[in-house]
């Protein structure tokens, strides 16, 4: 009985780690109706950078938070005013940003790996390693720690988007930027906050993840992927919905893990996936749009 | 006859190149082979997403199909490569018709990453069956005799080359005839498409069937040309690089197809001594393309137009070169 809680609190805690960057997804594709394939290497970029301030240098916790959420920052803007915003004014479709996007992912992680020599970082726990033991189920802290990361992220965006005017303002971007503009908002601003929000999210969360799966150059890829399938699975636009997807994702992925290999986990997810595809395409929570 | 006269002089050189390409030795014949599979990948993916607008980021599922089944008849069946080959584009298109009325529904995003996931599950899948597929030691694909010959890379680049022209001839008369126009209203809106009498699914499942089996086939000649495949052959990365010749080349064209092809299978080699920047390079090269979205076939129309405009300014009116370049850069 214990081993299940246990698989399924790992599967829950990876599953909000896939929820996460679904929900940066859905930040991003609310204001812009763009798939930003590169947000996965904003978490790689967070873990990375917490793995050399807080492992390497030994800078404490809420310092090293407060760096990375300026790095952060300072990425986005540059990633946005150099990519986005220019092909956004050439009115490039869809595919052309995805694919682009795509590139820069291939960027940043080629260049993360060269100076990183593609190895296998070791970031050390924030918490030492003590375990959690609750009735004979014993869990990590940095497992909680992702859970309460992420729910903490999904709350102050769904506040943000639901009650604030900048919020509001955010979603009418991706609605109509002309009558946007009419209105008074600058589009332009909205985009950068969009991409602000999700680099902040994105780098916090690999902070978070780092301690737990040791962070590598290439692992921008498969995570995106992963977060994609949270966010089709719950519904595109939705942001509590990107994050129960995640959940869903990752519990199955964990179960199968424990019970069969980890491949039949990949398997699984994916095959559920396309399912879930050929029978509700808007997702579980998503409207037909 | 003076605009005709360099691309026929362009033509022959290239098709005496072609046919003397394995006197260049073993290496120069096996580049050739993996050009010769990459070309008719990219003619395939060009036709479902240059063509018809669908995005395709499952190519490398079906292309292990096509792989995996070729060496499998030959290897479990004792299949003869003249029938495995042809059984092994049937796989795909198996498969492609299997799959087809799941992933044909969804739109952009969500065809995006339903042909994805069909992908990846292709190739776990292929990881954990070690019992048919050898798992991640791979499986040898038999070298195959016809009357007591073994039948070598020569022959195999001849193969090869003889595909690419007929994919290319095939792919030439679809883009040009209605069935091409069809998909191209399609690709331009799809409502619109349908509106005008088009019946948008079954052209759909048309452009999707014929990507498949040219996938399939160059599978199946990767896997005979190569005589190991293993998964990591049609991995996670590989997928996003399988449609980089498409990408290269400029989605639509068919002459793209075969730049890119050229030019993303020989860029590694050329890299080789700096594996490390392999990934940076890829990077910049796709997000670079982007703003020059007609890819590196019309940048390289586009130069050779001009310079080829201003030689024959310069050569046939010599007083007017200034004015004429003047009005050209208006």
């Amino acid at each position: 009985m214990a081993e299940i809680v246990e698989t399924i609190v790992i599967g829950i805690s990876i599953g909000c780690l896939y929820g996460l960057i679904g929900l940066c997804f859905t930040v991003i594709y609310n204001a812009t109706d763009v798939i930003n394939f590169a947000q996965g290497e904003f978490l790689m970029l967070g873990a990375v950078w917490s793995w050399l301030l807080a492992t390497v240098l030994g800078i404490s916790l809420w310092i090293a938070a407060l760096i990375i959420v300026g790095l952060s920052l300072i990425a986005a803007v540059v990633f946005e005013r150099i990519v986005i915003t220019p092909l956004m004014n050439m009115n490039a479709g869809f595919i052309r940003i995805a694919i682009c996007t795509m590139g820069i992912s291939m960027i940043i992680s080629g260049a993360t790996g060269v100076l990183t020599k593609f190895d296998w970082l070791r970031a050390d726990p924030f918490f030492g390693i003590t375990v959690w033991g609750v009735g004979g189920v014993s869990i990590q802290p940095q497992y909680v720690m992702v859970v309460v990361e992420t729910l903490i992220f999904l709350g102050i965006y769904y506040f943000f988007s639901k009650s604030t005017i900048y919020g509001i303002a955010l979603r009418a971007t991706g609605f109509n930027k002309t009558t946007v503009r009419l209105l008074g908002v600058a589009p332009a601003a909205m985009v950068f906050l969009a991409f602000g929000i999700a680099a902040v999210m994105s780098g916090l969360g690999g902070m978070a993840m780092a301690p737990v799966t040791n962070p590598n150059a290439m692992m921008g890829l498969p995570l995106v992927i992963k977060g994609f399938v949270a966010a089709i699975v719950g519904g595109l636009g939705n942001p509590y919905a990107a994050v129960v997807g995640g959940i869903f994702v990752g519990v199955l992925a964990s179960l199968v893990t424990a019970y069969l290999s980890s491949a039949y986990a990949e398997i699984a997810v994916f095959a559920v996936l396309i399912g879930f595809l050929a029978i509700r395409p808007s997702g579980l929570f998503g409207e037909a749009k | 006859m003076r605009s005709t006269k360099p691309t026929t002089i362009l033509i022959i050189v290239l098709l005496v190149v072609v046919a003397t390409l394995p006197l260049f030795g073993k290496y120069v014949t096996y580049l050739s082979h993996l050009i010769g599979i990459a070309i008719i990948l990219a003619l395939g993916i060009n036709i479902f997403w240059g063509l018809c607008g669908q995005i395709q980021f499952g190519a490398a599922g079906f292309y292990a199909v096509g792989a995996y089944a070729c060496a499998l008849l030959q290897a479990k069946l004792g299949w003869h490569v003249a029938y495995a080959l042809p059984a092994a584009v049937l796989a795909s298109l198996l498969i492609g018709l299997v799959t087809a009325p799941a992933l044909l529904r969804l739109k952009i995003h969500t065809l995006a990453l339903g042909t994805m996931a069909f992908a990846l599950v292709v190739y776990y899948w292929l990881e954990t069956t070690a019992s048919v597929t050898g798992g991640e030691e791979g499986l040898r694909v038999l070298a195959a005799y016809v009357s007591g010959y073994r039948l070598g890379p020569v022959f195999y680049y001849y193969l090869i080359t003889l595909f690419v022209i007929l994919g290319f001839i095939v792919a030439e008369r679809f883009k040009r005839c209605k069935i091409g126009r069809a998909w191209m209203a399609i690709r331009e809106d799809e409502g619109c498409a349908a509106v005008m009498g088009i019946n948008v699914g079954r052209y759909k499942l048309l452009a999707f069937l014929i990507c498949c089996g040219y996938l399939g086939l160059g599978g199946a000649l990767f896997a005979q040309q190569s005589g190991w495949i293993t998964p990591m052959s049609f991995g996670i990365f590989y997928n996003v690089t399988i449609i980089f010749p498409v990408i290269v080349g400029g989605l639509g064209s068919n002459w793209g197809c075969i730049l890119g092809g050229v030019v993303m299978t020989l860029l590694p080699q050329v890299l080789s001594g700096m594996q490390q920047y392999q990934v940076l390079v890829y990077g910049f090269l796709l997000a670079g393309l982007m703003f020059a979205p007609k890819g590196l076939a019309s940048l390289l129309e586009e130069g050779t137009r001009k310079l080829w405009r201003t030689f024959s300014v310069v050569a046939h009116t010599g007083d007017k070169t200034e004015d004429r370049q003047h009005c050209g850069e208006n």
